[in-house]
């Protein structure tokens, strides 16, 4: 078989032998035919792949030189190139941010983290200022003597106020085209309602144009600046195509007016092209919007404007000391509630069953031995404190052994293998106890009060517990809560709910408890499979990507938790096909523990 | 929306403020009130699917062409001359008005209306006279404010020939 070297246009090297074949054009088509012929007779079957290769790299290259400018020259012709690519790039940037949402929270984090600190920082100094404010406006003298003046004046408390301690507001802003009075653009202050724009727009050009006519000098061209009506003005600055009016409360510093005029030259030179072309048509001019809401500032009066806080501070100091106190004295009375309590528990002929406190107040119910005295050192405590103790006691005839055996049981967690006897002040403990527990029942009070003697002749002592056992124990309790565990996804979707994200965090705090008994136990091959899975919904190309983005997404999570990344392991499985589970059932993601089992331990479980 | 700025021009008490208000709110009213300055108001229309906003200035009635008027009509995309069909001589104000707004600002599209047309009795306005305007190329609409007779038509009628 005949090899081709591909160096360069292997057409123009074929081209010379199919030229020198061309004898004379009445035998055109018996020489091409024979050209053919002899092509597969030197280049055998893979000429014609070797063909189509060299002409589809060719193309490559001539289309990789052009793409970036042939790209560049239609983006300036229409929106073409966009649209084609918008749904593929909104694709990869959904499967990109659902494969790996860390690596996108870690790009704008630094961009977004300091406008969140800077907007929490605002909103808080908002708050506080506002809560001042209020409670200038409601509690301080001042305020009442301001509702006086309001009530004389006739007009409303808060619009009173508005006057008293606002320096200016700009309610409105209007961009309005020069020549024929059409309102271009308009943005209002919270709260303002902008009535009737376009016919607002027109008079406001009449009146300017009546009056720059009726007032006009021969040497300058006079135009409307201002127009003062009651507690507003209004600012008019004209430019060559465009007007800009505002509608200020209050008395605005000349600085507003510059602000007004740089606005408009900004205006004039960002919609240059509209505004020499309008007919009409406002919608280019919505992008304006960011300009004028530039413009809708305001001011307090100095004094206010300065200075601190106070009120609002104190206030605020106030309400945390009074919550301190009442938290603190709250402590206060539990704890002398506590003491009353176990002063109560170490009465040897008293069984404190439950109790309730609040306040000075504390409820107990007690089993009382019969003709046993009331417990007076609890009572006289309780006098002591100032707490109002009421007990109900349940005589019972009660006694030393029906009252100590079964606190024995309960207090030492004693099982039904040992057995307890008091008799004639002696304590007969027989069966398989720790040394520990021994110890403790030794050293127990009412053992000492209630049985002069223990008689431990039939106790047979537990050896103490091998560390390791337990350690393996640990390791499969953790092992099958681990692989126990199913993480659950909504339909097409390969994040996790917040639900779900909730018990991921439970296993990764047993994933790390189980990486640290792995050095315990000496565990070099510990390995974790998280497994995909998703329903039959779908091509099975798409459910094996969408399985593998679910398992993904939980070991991205794992790993960003500090779980070494070598020791996870993800995988897609795709659908689960015909099954029992329920379509929600399947779309989820299981952990498996892969390690070595033990040889020298007695817990022999399989893995 | 598509904002356009029309203008209403004529003698004195021809009925311009009248054919705006039957436009704008379908009412109509037998007493006179004069105009001064300009009235502003304005009407949504819908045009071959695309909907326009119409700011009608309706312009003081005088028979000679201010500087009042030349500002006011800056930026026009349209006027409508109206014209009192029981006085002639209003025909002569709205062919002034014409030739200067011609002069001012070249071709602008506008229609003449013949308004108060439901008087019949009292039509003022010969024939020749009328075949004449239009052979100059001018359109011409008969209305009635008080009946609201093409009324709708004059506007819109207007609108086409602002967006042809």
């Amino acid at each position: 078989m005949a090899k081709v070297v591909m160096e360069g246009d292997v057409a123009d090297n074929i081209r010379p032998i199919a030229d020198a074949d061309k004898m004379d054009g009445s035998t055109d088509q018996q020489s091409a035919a024979a050209v053919e012929r002899l092509r597969s007779l030197i280049l055998g079957a893979d000429y014609e792949s070797a063909i189509r290769q060299a002409r589809d790299a060719d193309e490559t290259r001539r289309v990789a030189t052009v793409l970036a400018e042939a790209i560049h020259l239609r983006s300036q012709q229409d929106k073409g190139v966009q649209n084609a690519l918008a749904p593929a790039i909104d694709d990869v940037l959904d499967t990109s941010i659902r494969r790996d949402p860390v690596k996108l929270a870690r790009v704008i984090s630094p961009i977004i983290g300091p406008s969140i600190r800077a907007a929490v920082r605002t909103a808080l100094a908002d708050m506080v200022e506002s809560l001042n404010r209020i409670l200038e406006r409601s509690f301080s003298p001042q305020s009442w003597w301001w509702r006086v003046q309001a009530w004389r004046a006739g007009i409303p408390f808060g619009q009173f106020i508005l006057l008293r301690t606002l320096q200016f507001r700009v309610e409105q802003v209007l961009l309005i085209h020069r020549d024929t009075g059409i309102l271009l653009q308009a943005e209002t202050a919270p709260g303002v309602e902008l009535r009737e724009p376009q016919l607002v727009s027109a008079m406001l050009t009449a009146i300017k144009d009546f009056v720059s006519t009726s007032f006009k000098s021969a040497q300058d061209s006079a135009e409307i600046k201002r127009i003062r009506f009651g507690d507003r003005l209004l600012l008019v600055d004209a430019g060559p195509r465009a007007v800009i009016a505002a509608l200020v409360l209050g008395d605005p510093p000349p600085s507003l007016s510059a602000q007004l005029s740089t606005t408009l030259e900004q205006f004039h030179r960002i919609f240059a092209e509209p505004l020499a072309s309008f007919n009409g048509d406002r919608t280019p001019f919505q992008q304006a919007e960011p300009l004028l809401q530039d413009c809708l500032c305001e001011q307090m009066r100095a004094q206010n404007a300065s200075s601190k806080p106070w009120l609002a501070l104190t206030l605020i100091a106030v309400l945390l000391l009074g919550l301190m106190g009442w938290g603190g004295y709250q402590w206060h009375l539990e704890q002398q509630r506590n003491q009353v309590l176990q002063q109560l528990q170490t009465s040897p002929t008293h069984v404190v069953l439950d109790s309730a406190g609040d306040g000075r107040q504390l409820r107990v119910r007690l089993l009382s031995q019969f003709g046993a005295p009331p417990p007076r050192e609890a009572l006289a405590l309780a006098q002591q404190l100032g707490i109002d103790l009421q007990l109900q006691t349940a005589p019972v005839a009660m006694n030393a052994e029906d009252l100590l055996l079964p606190y024995l049981e309960r207090r030492y967690r004693l099982g039904p293998e040992v057995s307890l006897r008091l008799q004639d002040g002696v304590l007969q403990i027989g069966g398989a106890l720790s040394a520990q527990q021994m110890t403790q029942i030794r050293a127990d009070g009412w053992v000492q009060q209630l049985a002069g003697t223990l008689d431990v002749t039939r106790v047979r002592l537990l050896p103490p517990p091998d560390q390791r056992a337990l350690d393996w124990q640990r390791w499969q309790d953790l092992v099958d809560s681990i692989q126990q565990q199913r993480f659950y996804f909504a339909e097409d979707a390969a994040l996790l709910d917040e639900q779900e994200a909730a018990k991921a965090a439970r296993v990764l705090v047993q994933l790390r408890d189980l990486l640290a008994l792995a050095n315990t136990l000496d565990q070099q091959h510990l390995q974790i499979l998280v497994h995909g899975y998703a329903n039959s919904t779908g091509t099975d190309a798409r459910n094996a990507r969408l399985s593998r983005d679910r398992a993904e997404q939980l070991r991205h999570f794992f790993v960003a938790n500090g779980i070494n990344p070598m020791l996870v392991t993800a995988m897609g499985v795709g659908s689960l096909g015909e099954s029992q589970l329920t379509p929600p059932q399947k779309r989820f993601v299981a952990l498996q523990v892969i390690y070595a089992q033990p040889s020298d331990t007695a817990l022999n479980k399989t893995e | 929306m598509v904002v356009k700025k029309i203008c209403m021009m004529g003698a004195f008490a021809v009925g311009k403020t009248s054919l705006v208000r039957r436009f704008v709110h379908s009412i109509f009213s037998e007493t006179y009130q004069t105009t001064i300055g300009v009235m502003i108001s304005k009407k949504q229309l819908s045009l071959d699917g695309q909907e326009f906003e119409l700011i009608i200035w309706d312009l003081e009635g005088r028979d000679e062409f201010t500087e009042f008027r030349s500002s006011y009509l800056r930026g026009v995309s349209g006027v409508l001359f109206v014209v009192d069909v029981t006085r002639p001589q209003t025909l002569t104000v709205v062919r002034q008005l014409r030739e200067e707004l011609h002069d001012q600002l070249g071709n602008v599209p506008a229609l003449i209306l013949l308004n108060k047309s439901d008087l019949v009795d009292q039509w003022r306005i010969d024939t020749d006279t009328l075949e004449q305007l239009e052979q100059e190329g001018c359109t011409l609409l008969r209305t009635s404010a008080k009946t609201g007779a093409n009324v709708e038509e004059g506007f819109q009628a207007l609108l086409r020939s602002m967006t042809a």
